[in-house]
């Protein structure tokens, strides 16, 4: 079930009812599990064995590991438990077929060829995303940050809290038990308003935004070697566009729909495309991602403690990673290298200064590297990356019978790139939310009018269900 | 007793206890805090209605009508210079590029009848559609007489695309209710669909049309998916109208079929010529089918009939129903036709009546008449409407002045 699909809104209704009129807070959270399952069961339900062995998986573990406080070795245990059985689940699915291939490959460059049986599995939807959450539950009772969830209820709503199960934001058990540990309040914990916005603007940038330029980059990248070299970056462009569009509104909409249920869910993007550099672009883009791979895998690689060497080479680790979270394949781990690769030069003087460019510039720079970055996250295999990336940057014309830009794409581009830029001079959603009830009432009624005519007859898939 | 407290002070404790539980429910204390929540309430939700409500009408207003098929070019047309016709030929591709006005008003005109015509067929036309598009013309302008093509009401969406902007066009509330109400008088869908249908989760293929018609409701209600139509529009940007201007006015909305014929007519083109026997076979099989009878209660919404006669009634306007020479007899319109419901009724399907219409030289293909073969039909049809006009003409003067169809100058009607 999809938060754009029209029987996720009765489906919510129904929930969000039935939370408000229980009043035992048990009995909210045994209602919301049940929904929780119930949305995910709509997609598949053969796949909900997975995530409430993962639930059961990190409570056991995660108790094993809190009562073997001062036992390092036996804490150490249960920890490995928890990483091979969330992390086993996720590379078997996830990465076993790539795994197996390159293998193949690798072998028969060798001489030695081996196969290993390629098993077409279906991806479970949302698997990278609760697979982080649960471990980060184990992890931080590991490292003592954390108490274990004081009921099994707490924590399998934890992980399959329908808002963000299958897309993000990726929650840290520490930010999210607290809050299942009281109860919710309307009147406390709903900002009726913000969620109203936030909903409403997520629906905008996936249903009216994404879903119309995916076929502009789809046309380009169906045929990269083909196109001219201003097809070239509009289709880069508009996969851009797209990814933005599609990722924050899903977050956006996931962030309202826990908050009209009372939980404030971390936010996700902060205005990507106006950071100055790509640091700064990754502590704006899926923030809750980059949050995960710094507490959970740059710190403990040592983080930038040890030399300046030593520093580069965890960062191009972690983004190497991060790279094959994105996705199982070789261009996605080549996609982390390249914004690994930036970030290790910001850090030198190769590029140190482009973080006192002024903010535009800045801004030019780090969305010139993210867009070409896209010719790797897009492309289905190093050879369209190639093709793609040579006509970007060498003039070429259309062959014949490839896709031509419609005029209006550029035009478009440029409008969507200045309300990229007002919503954020301009604080449009604060100010928004901060007009008088029927004021707002009166405006978002309009503005859904006057958006309606802009959805998708054809949606995309969501792109990180993919992930 | 120790400790008791007095009555009103035990009486004063339990309305705190119940305060408190109010409170902490989320309750509110009193009537006046309950009245200004729902108010809290209730205005911001009315004025979020009231906002959609009033973007919403004014999107609505500035969708333009489907391009497809001279459709849009036609409409527009008309909403200029429909008070120049006295008559508007409705109907399907057949009547598109079957019947020439300037022919039809030179015969009519040799037989002493002026009458001013506009083609208003439109390749692909629906049932519904028809419908729909001859309410817009008569909400706009009064012709003399209106000739209907083939009344049939089909409420089956045909296409296997169903979200295309002609079928979400014709979708406003009335023709959604008339078109749910039609599918009790239909007993199968179109066969490449009811696979899908019986595939749905209830398996039945007239509750999943029906799904479909109100689907096609919502999308024209809400604008669904027309943002990028309305603004090419709006801004100028959309591509120029086939037919264009120039070409509508000239030929009052004719078009020769084989004078730009897009890729699918060709091919039609060809396979027609390519098998001349079966367009034989096909003939034979026209006169067959007419010769069959249908049961009109189960199978004609005349309701939806009878509403339409109403509608020219109403108007004042006369209508005379015709059936075109097309590559399938029909039984319904022949049933009809038989039980006298289609009065007047010029019958063109019929090969064994109108032979010349149906010789494979002046046919493009088979549901289509060429150049030469719409100068036949547009003769044909112009000596037929002057038998019909001259008889009403007879009629009047037997009865007098006062009781006959009127047939003076078209100005003096409107």
């Amino acid at each position: 079930m999809l938060f754009v699909e029209l029987r996720f809104l009765p489906f919510f209704a129904l929930v969000l009812l039935v939370h408000w009129a229980l009043r035992a807070h048990t009995a909210r959270k045994l209602w919301l599990l049940a929904a929780s399952y119930v949305f995910y069961g709509a997609w598949d339900w053969r796949f909900l064995g997975l995530i409430i062995g993962s639930t059961v998986l990190d409570w056991v573990a995660g108790a094993c590991i809190y009562n073997a406080r001062g036992d390092r070795p036996q804490q150490r245990f249960w920890m490995t438990v928890s990483l091979v059985g969330n992390l086993g689940v996720l590379g078997f699915y996830k990465y076993w077929d790539f795994f197996a291939e390159s293998a193949a490959q690798f072998t028969a460059w060798l001489g030695m060829p081996i196969s290993a049986p390629v098993l077409n599995l279906i991806l479970p939807v949302g698997i990278s995303f609760y697979t982080f959450q649960t471990l980060s539950y184990s992890l931080d009772i590991y490292r003592g940050q954390l108490a274990p969830a004081k009921r099994p209820l707490d924590l399998a709503l934890f992980v399959a809290f329908f808002p963000q199960l299958v897309a993000g934001p990726i929650v840290l058990a520490r930010e999210f038990l607290p809050q299942l540990a009281e109860d919710r309040r309307w009147a406390r914990d709903v900002d009726v308003k913000l969620a109203l916005a936030l909903f409403f603007i997520g629906f905008v940038k996936k249903s009216c935004i994404a879903d119309n330029v995916a076929p502009l980059a789809d046309a380009v990248f169906a045929a990269p070697g083909l196109v001219s070299t201003a097809d070239a970056w509009l289709g880069l462009c508009a996969f851009v566009v797209q990814i933005y569009g599609d990722f924050s509104g899903y977050s956006d909409m996931a962030i309202a729909t826990a908050l009209l249920l009372g939980y404030r869910l971390p936010r996700n993007f902060d205005h990507p495309y106006l950071a100055r550099s790509v640091a700064e672009f990754w502590t704006r883009w899926h923030i809750t991602l980059g949050r995960w791979f710094r507490d959970y895998l740059y710190i403990p690689l040592g983080g930038n403690r040890g030399t300046a060497l030593r520093t580069r080479a965890n960062l191009m680790s972690t983004m190497a990673v991060s790279g094959l979270w994105h996705g199982a394949s070789w261009t996605m781990v080549l996609w982390g290298i390249f914004h690994g690769t930036f970030l290790v030069l910001e850090r030198t003087r190769v590029l140190g200064w482009v973080t006192r460019l002024p903010l535009a510039l800045g801004a030019l720079y780090t969305t010139l590297v993210w867009t070409v970055s896209m010719a790797f996250f897009r492309a289905e295999s190093l050879a369209d990356t190639r093709a793609l990336l040579a006509r970007a940057f060498v003039p070429s014309a259309a062959s014949e019978g490839t896709f031509i830009g419609p005029s209006w794409a550029w035009p478009l581009l440029v409008c969507l790139a200045v309300v990229h830029v007002a919503t954020r001079a301009g604080r449009l959603v604060e100010r928004w939310t901060s007009l008088p009830a029927p004021v707002f009432g009166f405006t978002l009624g309009a503005l859904v009018a006057l958006a309606l005519p802009w959805v998708s007859l054809r949606p995309a898939p969501y792109l990180y269900f993919a992930f | 007793m120790a400790g008791a407290r007095p009555p009103d002070a035990r009486v004063a404790v339990a309305r705190v206890a119940v305060a408190r539980v109010a409170v902490e429910r989320g309750a509110v204390a009193s009537r006046s805090d309950a009245k200004l929540l729902v108010v809290r309430a209730l205005l911001p939700l009315l004025a979020a209605v009231t906002g959609f409500i009033g973007a919403n009408r004014i999107v609505v207003a500035l969708r333009p009508w489907p391009a497809e098929y001279g459709l849009a070019a036609k409409v527009a047309h008309l909403a200029e210079h429909a008070a120049d016709y006295d008559a508007v030929v409705v109907g399907s591709s057949a009547t598109y590029y079957g019947l020439r006005p300037r022919t039809l008003e030179t015969d009519l005109a040799a037989r002493g009848h002026k009458l001013r015509l506009f083609n208003l067929g439109v390749g692909g036309m629906g049932s519904y559609e028809q419908v729909h598009l001859v309410r817009w013309l008569l909400a706009r302008a009064r012709p003399r007489i209106v000739f209907y093509e083939e009344p049939r009401f089909d409420p089956l969406l045909w296409y296997p695309d169903i979200k295309n902007p002609r079928y979400v066009h014709w979708h406003d509330t009335r023709s959604t209710l008339s078109a749910l109400r039609g599918l009790a008088f239909v007993d199968a869908p179109p066969s490449y669909k009811a696979e899908a249908y019986a595939a749905t989760w209830h398996g039945d293929w007239k509750l999943a049309t029906a799904l479909e018609h109100v689907e096609l409701w919502a999308l024209r209600a809400t604008a669904l998916g027309a943002g990028p139509r309305i603004a090419a529009h709006a801004l100028g940007l959309a591509p120029p109208l086939s037919p264009t201007p120039e070409q509508l006015a000239a030929e009052a909305g004719w078009l020769d079929i084989g004078a730009e014929p897009d890729a699918g007519a060709l091919r039609q083109h060809e396979r027609f010529r390519a098998n001349p026997a079966a367009w034989e076979a096909t003939v034979a099989g026209i006169r067959a089918q007419n010769e069959g009878r249908v049961d009109l209660a189960a199978t004609f919404d005349r309701r939806a009939f009878d509403e339409l006669r109403a509608l020219f009634t109403d108007k004042g306007v006369e209508v005379v129903w015709y059936a075109t020479p097309r590559s399938i007899g029909d039984p319904l319109l022949a049933t009809l036709a038989a039980e006298g419901h289609l009065t007047p009724y010029l019958a063109y399907n019929r090969p064994e009546l109108a032979s010349e219409l149906f010789e494979a030289e002046v046919r493009w293909d088979a549901n289509h008449l060429d150049a030469a073969g719409a100068e036949r039909f547009s003769r044909r049809f112009a000596r037929d409407v002057a038998d019909l006009l001259d008889a009403r003409r007879e009629g009047a003067a037997a009865r007098g002045p006062a009781e006959g169809p009127a047939e003076g100058p078209a100005e003096g009607r409107r």
